[in-house]
Order: C-alpha cells, then sequence, then structure tokens
C-alpha cells in the first residue's frame, strides 16, 4: 500500500509520469505483450491538473501524519493498535477518508500503479481484473455460476437491513 | 474550396464532418481532448484504451475539473453554488461515443410531435421537434449501418416499442449474448407483465466493417473499448478524414468570431497555449449541450432574446439495487447490461394518467428502463466506505469493509436498474458563464443552473415502486430504489449534482427565434453560417438514450447545409 501511495505522489517524478497506464492489453488477459506496464505521457492539461492535485496531496499527508502524531501523543506507528483505531476512526481533517481511499486505489486496481501486488486485492474478493484480449464465452456471460448461498456476515446483514429500510 | 469548420470529434460533429466533407467542403475538425487512437483512417485503430478502473477515476478520458471545474446551482436563488464536476461527457477523439455502452434505442413519434399529440405541460417549454419520426426513420437506419447496431426486430415489443418507433428493416448484426443479470431482472419484469427485450446496440456481435466481434470484457459503459467492437463516431470520423478533413487534437477553440450575421472564422488555442486564427465559410459546433452553449456565449452571439442556453435537460437516473443471496450473478462479464424495458415511457402506462392528475398534470413519462447492470470494484469499495460510518461506526474501516468486500452483496451479488427519465424543457433551466470562475486557460466556465420540475419529480415518485416490485419478482433478497432528483421531497439526493451525461437542449431547434436558439436545420437563427450538431438541439429529451438521435439528426441536418 505504502508502494502505491509513494508511487502517486512521485507520479510526476517520472517520464513519462506513471498516472495513465497505457493499454489495450495486458498479460493477464492472454496478450504477448504487456502494455499496461508503460505509462502515456500526459497532455499540458494533464499536467496541470496532476500537478495541482498531487501538491495538494503531498500537503494532506504532511499535515494528516503530523496530526496522526499529534493525537497518538508520539509516534502514530508505534501506538496500540486501539489508540491507532480510535485516532482513525475521529477522521482527523478528513485524513483517514483520504488514507482510507487511496487504500482502495491501491489494493483493487491494475497492479502496474503499485498496489495489488500478485493481484492479492483481486484474488481476496474473487475478482478476475482485466480480461481482454481473450474476454470471456457467450456461455459464460449468459448462464448461471451456479449456486453460491451467501453467508451472511455481522456488518453483511446490517448493510441488508440498510438497504431493506431505505 | 469552401472551408468548414467543426468544433467537437463526437459523434455529432463527426457525422456533420462526414457528410460535409464527402461534399467536397475542406474540412477541419478541432478536438479539445487528447487522440488516444492511432491511424484513425483504418478500420480498427490501436487504443490506448484499456480495463483499467483506476485510469478512469483519474480523468483520462474526461475533462479534469483541476483544469475545468463548472459550477453548478439548484436555481437563480442558490446561494451555495457547488464547484467540480458537473455532467463532464468524455473529452477525446471521439467525445461521448469513446465511453458509452452503446445502447442504441431510437426515439419515439410522440417524441418529434410532442406538443401536436401530448399537449402543453405546465411550466415546461414543449415544442414539437421541427420533424416526424417518419422523416427521420430513413438516417436512423443510415446511422445503425454507419455504426454496426446489433438488434432483433422480432424481440422487440409490438406495443409500446414498435408501435412508437416503427422499423421496417432488420438490424445488420443479431443481438449478442444475452448477460445473465439483465436475464434475472428481466424476467421479474415479465412475470408483472411488463415487456422486456435485449435492447439494440452499437457493439459488435460478429465481425462487422472490419471490427472484431465484442469479447463480452465488461468494462463497457464509461470505458473506451479496448477492441474496438464498439466504434460510435469514430465511424463517420473515419470516412471523414478519408474524404480529406483534418483532424486537430488538443486543439480549443475559445470563440467564433463574427461580422454582422456572418461567422468569419475561429479563434483556437494549441496545446502549448499559443493562439491562432482560422478563417471559415461555415462554422459546425458539435461540443456537446453544455461547451456548445458555452462557446456561443463566449463568442457573443447576437442573441436578442437571451434564449442561448436555456431549456437545458439532463436524464434523471433513478436507479434500483437488487441483492441476490442464492447466487452470484457475475454482471463483470458482458456489455454492462443487455435488457430494457419500455413500458414507462409511455404516458398511457396504467396508472400513469391518474398519477399525472393527482400532480396537476395532463401526462407523466418516465423512461426507457435498463435491468441487470453492477458495478467494478473501485466504485463498489467507494460505496462501502460512504456507509461504513453507519454501519460500522466505531471502527468504520478495517475488517468490516474487508468483510464487505468479500461478501460483495453490491457487486456480484448486485442486480441493478436504471430509469432513463424523461427531463420536460423549461426555460429556467439553463447555462450560461460564470461570472467568477476561470478555466486553466482562463476562460470563463460553464455555470448550469437546473432543477427538476413537477413532471419530473412525479414521474420518479410514480415509478420508484416499480422499481423495487421488478427486483423483488426477480429473486431479489433485498431491493431498494435510489432516488436521482434533487428535491425536498427525496431527501437522500437532495444536494447531489447532475451526473447522468445524457445533457441535451440549450441551443434547441424550433420554428420561433423567441424559444429556440437554431432553426430547423440546426443554424443559429442569427447567423447565416454557424450551424450546430449535437444534443444542444434537442427540443425535448424523450425518455430514451440520445446518441443515436444526436446521429440521425446531425445527418438529416447536415445534408441540407452542402
Amino acid at each position: 500500500m505504502t508502494r502505491y501511495i509513494e508511487t502517486m505522489l512521485g507520479a510526476l517524478s517520472f517520464r513519462p509520469a506513471v498516472i495513465f497506464a497505457s493499454g489495450p492489453f495486458s498479460r493477464r488477459g492472454g496478450a504477448s505483450t504487456d502494455d499496461m506496464a508503460s505509462f502515456i505521457g500526459l497532455t499540458p492539461a494533464q499536467t496541470h491538473a496532476w500537478s495541482a492535485r498531487l501538491a495538494r496531496l503531498k500537503d494532506q499527508y504532511v499535515t494528516g501524519i503530523g496530526e496522526l502524531d499529534r493525537l497518538a501523543e508520539g509516534d502514530f506507528v508505534t501506538a496500540p493498535v486501539a489508540t491507532k483505531d480510535s485516532i482513525l476512526a475521529k477522521d482527523p481533517n478528513g485524513f483517514t477518508t483520504l488514507l482510507f481511499t487511496h487504500a482502495i486505489e491501491g489494493m483493487y486496481s491494475i497492479p502496474e500503479y503499485g498496489g495489488n501486488a500478485d493481484l492479492v486485492g483481486w484474488h481476496e474478493i474473487d475478482f478476475p481484473g482485466d480480461r481482454l484480449p481473450e474476454g470471456y464465452t457467450p456461455r459464460e456471460v449468459s448462464t448461471s455460476d451456479g449456486p453460491d448461498v451467501y453467508v451472511p456476515s455481522d456488518v453483511g446483514e446490517r448493510l441488508v437491513g440498510l438497504i431493506e429500510s431505505s | 474550396m469552401a472551408r468548414a469548420l467543426v468544433i467537437g470529434s463526437g459523434p455529432g460533429g463527426s457525422v456533420g464532418a462526414m457528410v460535409l466533407a464527402k461534399a467536397g467542403w475542406d474540412v477541419t475538425i478541432f478536438e479539445k481532448g487528447p487522440n488516444y487512437f492511432d491511424d484513425l483512417t483504418s478500420q480498427r485503430p490501436r487504443t490506448l484504451f484499456s480495463n483499467d478502473e483506476l485510469k478512469h477515476d483519474r480523468h483520462f478520458a474526461k475533462q479534469d475539473p483541476d483544469t475545468e471545474p463548472r459550477v453548478y446551482r439548484t436555481s437563480t436563488d442558490d446561494s451555495k453554488p457547488q464547484v467540480g464536476t458537473v455532467q463532464n461527457l468524455a473529452q477525446t477523439v471521439g467525445g461521448g461515443t469513446a465511453h458509452w455502452d452503446a445502447k442504441t434505442p431510437r426515439f419515439w413519434d410522440i417524441d418529434f410531435q410532442k406538443y401536436t399529440l401530448l399537449g402543453p405541460q405546465p411550466d415546461a417549454g414543449v415544442i414539437d421537434w421541427p420533424f416526424t419520426y417518419h422523416e427521420l426513420a430513413p438516417f436512423y437506419e443510415e446511422v445503425e449501418s454507419l455504426i454496426g447496431v446489433a438488434g432483433d426486430v422480432g424481440a422487440l415489443p409490438s406495443a409500446p416499442t414498435l408501435a412508437h418507433a416503427p422499423r421496417t428493416r432488420a438490424f445488420p448484426m443479431p443481438s449478442g449474448p444475452p448477460q445473465y443479470s439483465s436475464m434475472v431482472v428481466a424476467n421479474g419484469a415479465s412475470s408483472l407483465g411488463l415487456h422486456p427485450f435485449i435492447v439494440p446496440m452499437a457493439i459488435n456481435s460478429e465481425p462487422y466493417d472490419g471490427r472484431p466481434a465484442c469479447a463480452n470484457c465488461g468494462f463497457c459503459v464509461g470505458y473506451g473499448c479496448p477492441t474496438m467492437a464498439r466504434i460510435g463516431g469514430l465511424a463517420p470520423l473515419r470516412h471523414a478524414l478519408l474524404d480529406g478533413a483534418e483532424l486537430r487534437a488538443e486543439s480549443t477553440v475559445i470563440e467564433v468570431r463574427t461580422r454582422g450575421s456572418k461567422a468569419t472564422g475561429v479563434k483556437w488555442v494549441d496545446s502549448a497555449g499559443r493562439a491562432h486564427y482560422e478563417q471559415a465559410d461555415l462554422v459546425v459546433l458539435a461540443t456537446n449541450a453544455i461547451e456548445t452553449p458555452r462557446l456561443a456565449l463566449l463568442s457573443e452571439f447576437p442573441d436578442p432574446h437571451q434564449v442561448i442556453g436555456r431549456y437545458l435537460m439532463f436524464h434523471w437516473f433513478t436507479d434500483g439495487t437488487g441483492i441476490f443471496f442464492s447466487e452470484r450473478l457475475h454482471a463483470h462479464r458482458g456489455r454492462g447490461l443487455t435488457h430494457d424495458l419500455d413500458d414507462f415511457a409511455d404516458p398511457d402506462f396504467p396508472g400513469a394518467r391518474a398519477a399525472a392528475n393527482a400532480a396537476g398534470l395532463p401526462y407523466l413519462r418516465g423512461g426507457t428502463l435498463e435491468m441487470g447492470g453492477s458495478q467494478l470494484p473501485l466504485d463498489e469499495a467507494a460505496n462501502y466506505q460512504q456507509i461504513l460510518s453507519i454501519l460500522a461506526p466505531e471502527k468504520p474501516f478495517g475488517t468490516a469493509f474487508k468483510q464487505l468486500m468479500r461478501d460483495s452483496l453490491l457487486r456480484d451479488r448486485l442486480a441493478g436498474i436504471t430509469l432513463v427519465g424523461e427531463d420536460l424543457p423549461y426555460v429556467s433551466n439553463q447555462v450560461d458563464l460564470d461570472p467568477r470562475l476561470r478555466d486553466w486557460r482562463g476562460i470563463p466556465v460553464p455555470r448550469i443552473t437546473y432543477g427538476p420540475g413537477r413532471h419530473e419529480i412525479a414521474a420518479q415518485a410514480f415509478y420508484m415502486q416499480w422499481i423495487v416490485s421488478i427486483l423483488k419478482a426477480s429473486g431479489a433478497d433485498a431491493a431498494m430504489a435510489i432516488p436521482e432528483l434533487p428535491s425536498s421531497q427525496f431527501s437522500v439526493a437532495s444536494g447531489s449534482v447532475p451526473d447522468t451525461e445524457h445533457l441535451m437542449g440549450g441551443m434547441r431547434m424550433g420554428d420561433d427565434p423567441k424559444t429556440s436558439v437554431t432553426d430547423g436545420v440546426g443554424r443559429y437563427h442569427h447567423l447565416d453560417n454557424v450551424v450546430v450538431s449535437d444534443g444542444s438541439l434537442f427540443p425535448s429529451s424523450g425518455g430514451h438514450n440520445p446518441t443515436l438521435t444526436i446521429m440521425a439528426t446531425a445527418l438529416r441536418n447536415a445534408r441540407q447545409w452542402v
């Protein structure tokens, strides 16, 4: 995860910038070359946007990490887990939200962006990822994979309750 | 040789460019966005689009709110305008068809003769289109052949679909494989007496025009097609280029120069920010229903009745979520979704007249209903992130989040519904220039003033109950409908910014210069050589996906310019 965030925050120090992975295919989907391993040069408009965005994000990281240490009354990283959780639950200056957003991006995006190492994020949720050029057969599209009964989890049941009550 | 400058390389502009280039005009097409294709004169250009959800979220193919923000307010009285992304369409060569999922229903006869056949609506500026369904039908056929629409006429319901949008010919290709999740919901709809069908789509079901059949990758709506099984506006663009048109990507037109009743040329800025001037005998505005009015206003077109940018319309998408406990529905395979039903677009749908009368309206319409879609993991995860503060307030991250991702209730066990609702034309819904905010080039940004009227609120309320009923009849173990329209009636949606990407009106066609901006062929009422060729032309929004109608209208109009 750290690698994803560091790659993103430093994206403009690479040439081309590591913002947009190339296409159209990867070896995961059966291609003979991994197009996604290279990145696409930014247009001046995109460079302008990402310079502004990444400068803002870097500021938010510096401020956010400082705030976590302040709330932990020391080094946040070495604080007890319960302390960390209660600090993060306060979402100081929206920093937990930001970290969470970037954790999601790293975990479930293509691994070329620096996260999802060995496709661990996709494996855990049974998501096949990018599948071109092979794709899926019409049968895989049109037929059921068979019964797969949901085993309710606590939080899942709460989600279902929320849906049913809305 | 007469010189035509086409502003915008999307489906409307490309059709205009194709007709002009074929007729011998010297055509230059300006596109603000980048070009993600190699040889656009080939049948199957190679592309940089890919199955990459993060790239999509990073504004790869859309304008970035950090360079080009927009302003949104619910009415002129709104004291807290929102700034950022408002109805951003693709900003790239190919325009909106670079990222559409290519559903290509036709509009109905009652859309084109709305005033004559259905009558006026209080508050709204309902008018007829300058042509009827029957006049447009041959152009629909031509576009369906050009971009390759797959469908089965025999599977379309005789009523209401074919009764309101009759067809004389088979589609160029048969339908592609139906998606399992769509079939599940469609079966539920059938059991309630509704009439679902496989919706026509401009996605190859078999090799067509030098391009392959769709490989069912699942990254469809919102994503550029990596295989070119879905070509959209690039088909007419290719013909334009083969007939000598020039395409300039990353080239932004910032002003149309005029003298008296004529446009003389355009001022444009290249990717390095250098300004240039180009002479023109004809200027074609085709940048979409927000950007075309913006350019007309930036150019200070003569506008004696102040109608530029007015009667702006957005389809409202009221969504339904169905959760299935017995199996996974794998909606990540295929064309995003494959089934629609049109019953709710019918003003005579049982109960609709009574609901309209109760709201003080002569009639109401929803629109086409799409069935079976879901979402990809980044979107799914973002949903959980948002609701975990309710589900697990003591620790709204970590274990609970990972459990939700494994459960996949909002992805692999989800089959959704989207109602594409008709939005009436209101003079108060409009685009103008924000008095303060400018984009990264220093150009005033568009300010969108938009709120639904009585019709939209009543139609949404009437059809929301159906959305849940259909999902329950499909076997969903849990179901809900999510209101889209901001109104005091639905607190959930209140304050949301429109993001449905179906943008229409603003430069609408009509006979009366007091209530319309362009004439019966899309020509600006007060400038002889400025024509419009995008969704901004629509006098009313219909209740179906608009792009096919944009292209057919562009084709019909352009044949009368040359």
